[in-house]
């Protein structure tokens, strides 16, 4: 029975608040759309191919429910996960201050397993500024605390989903073909750094 | 038997399918005794409704009558107008005549269910402006005052009228392929919300007062498809707000609801398991199959979404008033029966298809499940009572909610404090007595737990 579950090359979770938009994202990654979907009680389950250089990898992606009450279930989701993508909003001060309770999740994962920190609904900033509750700079600073990277996308335009999925495909196969732990803190930092310049540029834009 | 609800539900009879299932399925006798009561009540009721409905009905047909001679009055005064050629009075009657087509219109949009309120709005505001521009060329009228051009004007807009009442029509189809179009594809709250948008609004205000009232418990997620499914079901005319607030209250507080939606979820995790043990007794070889992490959390995601939302989410919502139906006369056990039921489904698709590509191996558990997932929506009551009654029919076989297989039971009986207060303790002793007589009748046949 053990061939089921090594049919997926990696596990990703999504984790975060209640309406953060951890479905849209989902949809985004797996159907290519944007839609006002139901909201997720229990978890759901959905696969996404990602073209490696040597070979093709089938990646599973699972959807918790957000609220606070459900989250000694959703530890149980956390078991043999390579990747966790945490979500907040950035519209949403509360949904930035409570991470601290997805990032503690992360000891039932797997050793090796790496975090991307998220935030989203850029769409709605590029309308008016003034519904950023969270700057980058602090999104930023969290990611760097926690070793992990960090992105803000738009579920809805698409931005910076390409490069997210791309990075999560990266380093699944830098993970599969050095398994040790030094070298994902290493790596860390120099990845972070990329990633800003090149978030830089786009805003700029 | 069997045939005999066959027959029922064909004839979309759900109540009488309900009373006959817990007459004949092994539910406790308290259970029994007081769905004949309720039974007797309804068809009195019944009785009564219908011989109102045939009242109403009478009357309806009256006010058409009188309408449509109101309008053929009007027409002939239009007429006795056109020649007197008095200006002020063609305004008026003309107006008139907008009101009674509002009127009838609006008479044939109550009689059609499926038509949303908010086109009323929309197109009592299309009339409204056409009101307008009516009066506007009226108006200029007044100032013309050339009595060749009035008449040329009036025939207008008698034309304009005609042309209106036929741009309606063409509203109405339009939109009413558009439902079709799109009413398969959404989930039935969707659907909901769509006939009905007013819902919305309700829904906030029920959730919000329920927060505020058993602070201990708050919103969860889960309340919210619960109660869309109680508005939708509840007559508008009776206040359904306030119905629905407290059967919500009753689902919580009574049938141990309480229990999913606590901070701490005492009962979701036990409720898993049983369910677990279950699906182990009955379905061996769809239990053998949930082995790995990833089959397994599924498939208590899947239950989760069962139980938190009572069968309302991405179900039909035939299948949904069924369950709420036995929920509220106290037979909380038939959760499980019918998740039970949705697993038989399952199981018949699953080993059909793995029949099928045997040497392919194209179906795996987990796809097959949650391709099941996306399925299950389509299930009506037909589908699922032959496995529902095939449960029953082993006596005793399903735990009831807050018997002893429950872990955290006494937490639970904390928590719905009214459960103990003076109000609630005759029905407490009812449960106990329930709770007895089940823990004697399964100590005779063989227990499973």
């Amino acid at each position: 029975m053990n061939e089921e579950e090594e049919k997926y090359d990696l596990k990703i979770i999504l984790l975060g608040s209640s309406k953060v938009g951890k479905t849209t994202l989902v949809n985004r990654l797996t159907q290519g759309t944007f839609e006002n979907p139901e909201q997720t009680t229990g978890a759901t389950f959905s696969k996404k191919k990602y073209q490696g250089e040597l070979q093709e990898y089938t990646f599973s992606i699972w959807d918790t429910a957000g609220e606070e009450r459900f989250d000694s279930l959703s530890s149980f989701y956390c078991r043999n996960s390579g990747c966790e993508l945490i979500l907040y909003d950035i519209t949403d001060r509360n949904s930035f201050t409570n991470l601290d309770r997805f990032f503690d999740k992360l000891q039932y994962t797997n050793e090796d397993s790496f975090v991307i920190l998220i935030g989203t609904k850029l769409d709605l900033i590029e309308e008016t500024s003034k519904l950023r509750k969270v700057t980058l700079e602090e999104g930023k600073k969290k990611a760097n605390d926690k070793n992990s990277y960090f992105f803000e996308i738009s579920s809805k335009t698409g931005h910076n989903i390409q490069e997210l999925w791309e990075t999560v495909g990266d380093l699944f196969e830098k993970n599969s073909q050095k398994n040790e732990i030094k070298h994902r803190q290493d790596n860390n930092h120099f990845q972070i750094n990329s990633f800003t310049n090149n978030q830089k540029k786009k805003n700029c834009c | 038997m069997n045939n005999n609800w066959i027959d029922l539900i064909n004839q979309n009879k759900r109540q009488e399918i309900f009373y006959l299932l817990i007459k004949n399925y092994g539910f406790p006798k308290e259970i029994r005794t007081q769905a004949c009561e309720n039974q007797n009540q309804n068809q009195n009721q019944n009785q009564n409704q219908n011989q109102n409905q045939n009242q109403n009905q009478n009357q309806n047909q009256n006010q058409n009558q009188n309408q449509n001679q109101n309008q053929n009055q009007n027409q002939n005064q239009n007429q006795n107008q056109n020649q007197n050629q008095n200006q002020n009075q063609n305004q008026n009657q003309n107006q008139n005549q907008n009101q009674n087509l509002n009127e009838n219109q609006n008479q044939n949009q109550n009689q059609n269910e499926n038509q949303n309120e908010n086109q009323n709005e929309n197109q009592n505001q299309n009339q409204n402006e056409n009101q307008n521009e009516n009066q506007n060329e009226n108006q200029n009228q007044n100032e013309n005052q050339n009595q060749n051009e009035n008449q040329n004007q009036n025939q207008n807009q008698n034309q304009n009228q005609n042309q209106n009442q036929n741009q309606n029509q063409n509203q109405n189809q339009n939109q009413n392929q558009n439902q079709n179009q799109s009413d398969e594809d959404d989930t039935e709250q969707r659907k909901i919300f769509r006939s009905r948008p007013q819902i919305l609004k309700s829904l906030e205000r029920i959730l919000l007062s329920y927060s505020n009232y058993n602070i201990n418990v708050g919103y969860c997620q889960g309340m919210n498809y619960i109660v869309v499914m109680l508005l939708y079901q509840l007559k508008m005319d009776n206040s359904p707000e306030e119905q629905a607030f407290w059967l919500l209250d009753y689902l919580i507080d009574r049938c141990y609801f309480v229990g999913f939606y606590d901070e701490k979820i005492p009962f979701l995790p036990s409720s898993i398991n049983i369910f677990e043990k279950l699906v182990s007794i009955h379905f061996p070889e769809i239990h053998s199959q949930i082995t790995d992490s990833t089959s397994e959390t599924l498939f208590n995601g899947m239950c989760m979404e069962w139980f938190t939302t009572c069968f309302s989410l991405n179900i039909h919502p035939e299948t949904t008033l069924f369950i709420l139906d036995f929920l509220f006369l106290g037979a909380p056990n038939v959760l499980f029966s019918f998740s039970l039921s949705f697993i038989s489904k399952f199981s018949e698709i699953f080993f059909k298809n793995q029949n099928q590509n045997q040497n392919q191996n194209s179906y795996s558990f987990i796809e097959s499940l949650n391709l099941f997932r996306s399925q299950y929506r389509n299930f009506t009551p037909k589908d699922l009572i032959p496995f529902f009654t095939s449960f029953h029919s082993k006596k005793k076989s399903i735990p009831f909610i807050g018997s002893k297989e429950f872990q955290n039971l006494d937490y639970l009986h904390q928590l719905s404090s009214k459960f103990y207060s003076e109000k609630y303790q005759k029905s407490t002793e009812k449960w106990k007595k329930i709770l007895k007589s089940e823990k004697e009748e399964r100590k005779n046949s063989c227990s499973l737990f």
